[in-house]
C-alpha cells in the first residue's frame, strides 16, 4: 500500500532577530553619519632649509601667482617666468595649466612641492579651484577618476 | 455555549503573522544609502555663521584637532567658540593668537603638542584674511594647516 506523502510547508524564515540587527546598525549609522561630505587639503606654512651645495641639479622651484585673471607660473632661483595664463570665462584655462605643470612634474619627477603666491584679493574659492587642478591630472572622462599626481605638497608663500 | 467560548479563548492566543518582507526591503535599502554615505573621519565641522565652506575634489578625510572658522564677515571660531573678528590691521590677528595660546596650554597640560589645524574659510573671503589666519597659526606653534573643504561628488 502506498502512502501519500504530504507536501512539506514552506518553513517561514524568523526575520525578527535579522531586523533587530537592521536596526541597531541602521541607529548607529544616522548618529554617526555626517551629511555634508568634508575633506582636508594639507598645505604647510613655509620652512627655511639648508641646502648642500654639492647636488649638481638645480632646484625646480615651482611657483604659481593667483592673480584676478592671471596665473603666473615662474620656476628656479632667481625666479624666471615660464608661462602666463589668462581667465577664460569663469575659470582658467586648465589645460594649459595642467599641460604646463605635467611637463615640470615629467622634467622633475623627485619634486612634489609647488608654492602658491595668491594675490591679496583671490578669493579663496578660487584658490581652492586651482589647488584641486595643480594636485591632480584629472580623467576627463570620469570626473572623479584620478589618472596621476601632479604637485601634491601645496606650501603657501608668506611674502604674498 | 462551552464549545463558543473554547473557540474565542483559542483566537486570543493566536499570533498574528505580519508581512514583514516588504519592511525589510525598505530597511535594507535604507541600510545600503548610509553605509554608502558613511564617512569614518573623526572630524566633524558645522560651519557656523552662515558660512559657506569651499567646493572641492579632495578625497583626503580630515582629522578632530584645534578648528578655526572665519565666515564671510570674518567672525572667527575657534573650537565652535567666538572668539570676536578679523581685524584688517597688521599681519598678525590679535584674538586669535590669544585663543590659539590658551588651546596650547590645555593641550600641553594633557602632555600633546599638536602642529595640526583644522582652517574652515568661507569661500569668498579674501586670501588677505585667510594670509592672516595661517600667519597667525604659524606663529602660536601650528604649521601644519588643513584647509576644510567640501566634497563636490
Amino acid at each position: 500500500m502506498k502512502l501519500h506523502k504530504r507536501p512539506k510547508a514552506m518553513e517561514k524564515l524568523n526575520l525578527i532577530p535579522i531586523m533587530d540587527a537592521v536596526f541597531i546598525f541602521i541607529f548607529f549609522l544616522l548618529m554617526s553619519s555626517q551629511f555634508i561630505k568634508i575633506y582636508e587639503i594639507g598645505t604647510e606654512a613655509p620652512k627655511t632649509s639648508i641646502v648642500k651645495e654639492e647636488t649638481k641639479e638645480k632646484p625646480l622651484n615651482l611657483i604659481l601667482e593667483i592673480k584676478k585673471d592671471l596665473l603666473i607660473v615662474k620656476k628656479g632661483i632667481p625666479e624666471e617666468i615660464v608661462r602666463k595664463i589668462e581667465r577664460t570665462g569663469i575659470t582658467f584655462n586648465e589645460a594649459d595649466l595642467v599641460g604646463t605643470l605635467a611637463y615640470y612634474r615629467e622634467k622633475f619627477p623627485k619634486e612634489k612641492r609647488i608654492i602658491l603666491r595668491p594675490e591679496q584679493s583671490v578669493p579663496y574659492e578660487d584658490i581652492i579651484t586651482i589647488i584641486d587642478k595643480i594636485r591632480y591630472k584629472v580623467d576627463r572622462s570620469n570626473a572623479t577618476a584620478r589618472s596621476d599626481t601632479l604637485f601634491s605638497e601645496i606650501i603657501f608663500d608668506s611674502n604674498s | 455555549m462551552k464549545k463558543h467560548f473554547q473557540f474565542l479563548g483559542k483566537k486570543k492566543n493566536e499570533v498574528i503573522d505580519v508581512e514583514m518582507t516588504s519592511l525589510l526591503d525598505i530597511l535594507v535599502i535604507l541600510l545600503f544609502f548610509l553605509i554608502k554615505n558613511y564617512n569614518s573621519s573623526d572630524l566633524t565641522v558645522d560651519p557656523l555663521g552662515n558660512l559657506k565652506m569651499a567646493d572641492s575634489t579632495a578625497k583626503e578625510l580630515g582629522h578632530m584637532s584645534v578648528t578655526v572658522q572665519v565666515n564671510k564677515e570674518r567672525k572667527i571660531w575657534v573650537d565652535d567658540a567666538p572668539i570676536g573678528t578679523l581685524d584688517k590691521k597688521g599681519p598678525v590677528s590679535d584674538v586669535l593668537a590669544k585663543s590659539l595660546d590658551e588651546k596650547r596650554v590645555k593641550f600641553l597640560e594633557k602632555k600633546i603638542d599638536p602642529t595640526k589645524i583644522n582652517l574652515v574659510f568661507d569661500k569668498d573671503l579674501p586670501y588677505e584674511a585667510i594670509a592672516k589666519v595661517m600667519h597667525t597659526a604659524a606663529i602660536k606653534g601650528y604649521p601644519d594647516f588643513k584647509l576644510i573643504v567640501k566634497g563636490n561628488e
